[in-house]
């Protein structure tokens, strides 16, 4: 974290073009240009709106069986085949993906706002309360979050509700540990000593300097935490563990097309598919956001 | 005029630079940072070359060495070394000039010695790369008493230690002792002194004009600093946007200056010399110039104080006082003077 | 006293070291003699006892969490019952209850049995103790986890200077957007590819068995492809930072070789943050192995791991999260061990006394 801001630093002392406007809508501008950034953000969009529409997209159901396709890459009518029931795959592959993304979506949202503020709470104020919620959030962290998921979803019982929480709970110590890094970061500087001085109050401070200095590497934080709760969610979903066949989440439908792997191995391969893609895709974007707001960082 | 002046072939002359073009293309334009300067350095002397910062003066010093940043490139121009052209050389002859031939001293010395690795084995192993059949316990020894003549009594023991061990002034002692350990020919000093603190700066400068004395090494020694100039240079070469604008000898420079940009450098810096009723010092009104934008005619005419129509319009040919001493301004220039 | 006395206390294996280490850090008595082994060592001896000794409170602190997640399981507590080692279940259930049923006492119980008896319970349904179990298959994963380690960094690092030293070029672009994509495939449909390619399509390499090195392949390829990833992006992004340092230059200036100046001298001083990854690393190799060991049917932790959530099994879980846990914990010792050969500069706060002499003397002078 000390690393970006000295290279933030850096940047104001050798700026690269300036575009115009305020320093977001720099980074903004920049984003726009880059292709592969754009490109992913596309794509998962894409995928996004899909998932939505997907009574639009494919006539069948996620559950109705086609009894005479069984298994069938050809069958009239099925865009992507039917697996061994009968069942579309294609639909499946849609509904679960809203399953699958509403799923990530949620637990990436629900661990950046919760993190945040127990960041935000432990930077701001320091003494006490830092040390235990920090030493509280360093065990958390040193569980490897794939533990921490299945060790939670054990203590709250197997539901897809409950799911939601498990994953967030894992991937919030790391929201929580970098804001309260940014925040002792941002609290350093001179001009919040001089906006304290000049009477505003905490909130004010936390809302005007902290909230807005701290919120580049939480966003680039947000898409790499998306990615990964996605992996997540999918990997539980392959185990077995959380979300169970017949639901169609994609981790479950990959799991399900292994025993065709013989018979059929593109079908298998086409199920890898949708989540590959959009894990891809938004780290794709989430390199070129990067990018767009700190323009030293390297091109990773 | 400019070629008679160079083509004085002196024997003596050990690096000669010229029309050397570098810039820059980023995302705004070009960024043209060193544009078409020329000059040599003989044997033995030592070069100032002055300016304010962004006016090219490092730039054409890291040049010199194939140093340019990457997006950096040579337009035009040579740097012949004993003849030989270094800005033509593949990097791996370049390779055999560093350091053997020509050695360069750094700005900051807190960030010039490779962290990791003992000052004992950065030295040892300049030679070792340069001298092939050197061992280990010669290298040693020569490391040893290099450093000793840079200053440092407590040799032995340095070896073994780890730069950040180290003071700013005993690091830059370090960097020297590593330029000067295979004799080269030519140091190039980029603001060797700037990072340090006062009384340090003084003994590094004494230093090096020690070493200069012992060795008969020639110099190129950047600097924006005129006391430091007056202190150790032979000639000065005043750069102001990508260009030099006044070259001579520093009597030439501190007593016959002739360009408006340094007879406003000379005022805005205060002189101890000085004996009442005082000269105010007066500072250089306006910004730097912006090698992007560079403006049209001569570089400096936006803050001199008498500019006219032809700056605004055409760049000043130099005009040769004596063999030493030139400079390029409209004023200077007698035709233009009947012109106006 | 001597460090003899002590030595009778020290035990054979690690958790008995451990757990001898932090009653030493209770007992004043103890505590003393512990200072005796300390204070003959060398520094950096003392300081990797240091570290040894940090290590307690973090896998207590991992283990409590755990244990108070699972603590509130609905219905799967009766196996949480930590058996006192001797009588049957029931006893000790009975026991138990009489003896303040409460988190804190299953807690200290729990801890007690598994860092000095070595008693990792039983799991529910037989009586067998997961102990053994637990040592075999960790030895399995540990190997597993080790190659997987191995074959990223061999790959990894040079992968990543070959492109920092050829940033922005055509094969930096390529090796960063494999990068990216390795870094983005799931693993085990990388597992389900790689098993598509190698043993169904070309039929080169074995898929599922156990019997020689050709079936480490396919789980090692598949474990490592993630960690290459990441180590190459980690590997360039330092290689850059140092590149661009100013001494980098000043190595040049000197005349060395531009392959000394790369891989002898920037590349050191870049394994300082890539060190640093090791343990973000080992977990994922370790997130990892459960998916390779399901899906290649390897009777590792992972598999063990997984056996035991989806048959409730608490004792069993608990048992692999604490090895876990401690191979994590463990890691992040030998990274700090690491560090002090990578970094001269942690090397000498820990050999203090010496250098500020050092310091003082060049002050005088």
């Amino acid at each position: 974290m000390k690393h970006y801001f000295k290279k933030r630093a850096n940047a104001l002392k050798n700026p690269e073009p300036y575009l115009g406007g305020s320093p977001w809508q720099e980074s903004f501008k920049r984003l726009l240009k880059n292709k592969s950034a754009i490109a992913g953000l596309a794509i998962f969009v894409l995928i996004c709106l899909s998932c939505v529409f997907a009574p639009f997209i494919t006539r069948w159901d996620y559950e109705s069986i086609d009894i005479h396709n069984v298994l069938s890459f050809t069958a009239p009518g099925h865009a992507w085949g039917t697996d061994k029931l009968g069942r579309d795959v294609l639909a499946r592959i849609l509904y679960g993906g809203r399953i699958t993304l509403r799923i990530s979506l949620t637990a990436a949202a629900m661990a950046a706002v919760v993190g945040t503020v127990i960041g935000l709470l432990a930077g701001y104020f320091g003494g006490w309360v830092d040390f235990w919620v920090s030493r509280f959030m360093d065990i958390l962290a040193s569980i490897p979050a794939f533990l921490l998921t299945i060790v939670v979803e054990t203590a709250f019982g197997w539901a897809t509700g409950k799911f939601v929480y498990a994953l967030a709970i894992a991937a919030t110590p790391q929201f929580a540990r970098l804001m309260r890094v940014s925040v002792m970061n941002i609290m350093g500087r001179e001009y919040i000593e001089a906006s304290r001085a000049l009477g505003v109050s905490h909130f004010g401070v936390v809302w005007r300097h902290v909230l807005h200095n701290a919120a580049a590497p939480m966003l680039v934080h947000l898409t790499t935490c998306i990615a990964e709760t996605i992996l997540n969610c999918t990997l539980m979903g392959y185990l077995g563990i959380g979300i169970n066949p017949p639901t169609p989440e994609w981790g479950v439908l990959v799991a399900e097309s292994k025993s065709f792997i013989r018979a059929n191995p593109l079908i298998t391969f086409l199920r890898c598919l949708p989540v590959t893609l959009s894990v891809i895709s938004i780290n794709f974007f989430g390199n070129g956001f990067r990018d767009a707001l700190d323009p030293r960082e390297s091109s990773l | 005029m400019v070629d008679k002046l160079y083509q004085t072939n002196d024997s003596d002359i050990l690096l000669e630079i010229r029309d050397l073009d570098v810039s820059f293309p980023t995302g705004r334009g070009e960024l043209r940072a060193v544009n078409g300067i020329s000059y040599n350095v003989r044997r033995g002397e030592v070069m100032g070359i002055i300016g304010e910062s962004g006016s090219g003066k490092s730039v054409e010093a890291y040049t010199i060495l194939g140093f340019l940043k990457a997006p950096g490139k040579i337009n035009a121009g040579t740097a012949a070394f004993e003849g030989r052209d270094l800005l033509a050389m593949s990097r791996r002859e370049l390779e055999t000039f560093r350091g053997r031939e020509i050695s360069m001293i750094f700005q900051n010395p807190m960030s010039c010695l490779d962290p990791v690795f003992t000052i004992g084995r950065q030295l040892t192993e300049t030679l070792q790369t340069h001298f092939k059949g050197v061992s280990a316990s010669q290298a040693r020894e020569k490391s040893i008493e290099m450093l000793r003549s840079v200053g440092i009594r407590d040799a032995d023991r340095l070896m073994k230690r780890y730069a950040f061990e180290l003071s700013g002034g005993m690091r830059q002692r370090v960097m020297i002792a590593i330029a000067l350990l295979c004799s080269p020919k030519l140091l190039i000093a980029d603001e060797p002194t700037t990072a340090l603190d006062v009384t340090t700066q003084a003994q590094i400068l004494r230093l090096l004009k020690k070493l200069r004395r012992q060795t008969d090494m020639a110099m190129i020694y950047i600097t924006h600093n005129f006391g430091i100039v007056a202190e150790i240079c032979d000639r000065v070469s005043v750069m102001y946007g990508g260009y030099i604008l006044e070259q001579g000898t520093v009597d030439d420079m501190f007593y016959r200056a002739a360009h408006p940009y340094t007879q406003a450098l000379l005022k805005a810096v205060p002189r101890v010399d000085s004996l009442p009723p005082y000269e105010p010092l007066i500072p250089i009104e306006g910004a730097p110039v912006d090698p992007v934008n560079p403006p049209d005619g001569c570089v400096f005419h936006p803050r001199c104080a008498f500019c006219t129509e032809i700056c605004r319009r055409e760049a000043p040919p130099r005009t040769v006082f004596s063999a030493e001493h030139s400079a390029s301004c409209w004023r200077l220039d007698g035709g233009a003077a009947e012109e106006r | 006293m001597n460090k003899n006395i002590y030595c009778a206390f020290l035990p054979r294996s690690p958790f008995c070291t451990i757990s001898k280490l932090t009653l030493a850090g209770f007992s004043d008595k103890l505590r003393k003699y512990s200072a005796t082994v300390i204070l003959e060592g060398t520094t950096l001896f003392r300081y990797i006892i240091k570290r040894i000794l940090m290590i307690i409170p973090i896998i207590l602190g991992v283990v409590f969490v755990i244990f108070l997640l699972l603590y509130a399981i609905p219905s799967g507590g009766l196996n949480m019952f930590p058996s006192a080692g001797k009588g049957d279940a029931l006893d000790a259930l009975f026991k138990l209850l009489h003896a303040g049923n409460n988190f804190f006492t299953k807690y200290l119980r729990y801890c007690y049995n598994v860092f000095i008896l070595h008693d990792f319970g039983r799991a529910s349904g037989n009586s067998l103790k997961i102990i053994g179990e637990l040592v075999m298959r960790t030895k399995l994963t540990l190997l597993l986890t080790g190659l997987g380690l191995a074959a990223t960094l061999i790959i990894g690092v040079p992968i990543g200077i070959f492109s920092a030293v050829h940033q922005n070029k055509w094969q930096d672009n390529v090796i960063m957007f494999l990068v990216t994509l390795f870094s983005s495939i799931p693993n085990y449909c990388l597992a389900i590819i790689l098993c598509i390619v190698f043993v169904l399509k070309l039929r080169v390499l074995p898929l599922i068995g156990f019997a020689g090195p050709i079936y480490f392949v396919l789980p090692t390829m598949t474990l490592s492809a993630g960690g290459i990833a990441s180590v190459t992006k980690m590997t360039r992004a330092s290689m850059l930072e140092v590149l661009d340092q100013q001494y980098v230059t000043a190595l040049r200036s000197k005349g060395l070789k531009e392959r000394a100046v790369v891989y002898f001298h920037a590349l050191k001083n870049a394994l300082v943050p890539i060190v640093s990854v090791l343990g973000t690393l080992t977990t994922q190799m370790l997130c990892g192995a459960v998916v390779v060991e399901h899906f290649f049917s390897i009777p590792g932790l992972g598999s063990y791991l997984l056996r035991s959530v989806n048959s409730r099994d608490v004792t069993s879980l608990l048992g692999c999260s604490v090895i876990i846990a401690f191979m994590l914990a463990a890691l992040s010792v030998i990274t700090d061990i690491l560090y002090v050969f990578v970094d001269p500069q942690i090397k000498q706060q820990y050999t203090k006394g010496k250098t500020s002499a050092l310091r003082r003397k060049e002050a005088r002078q």
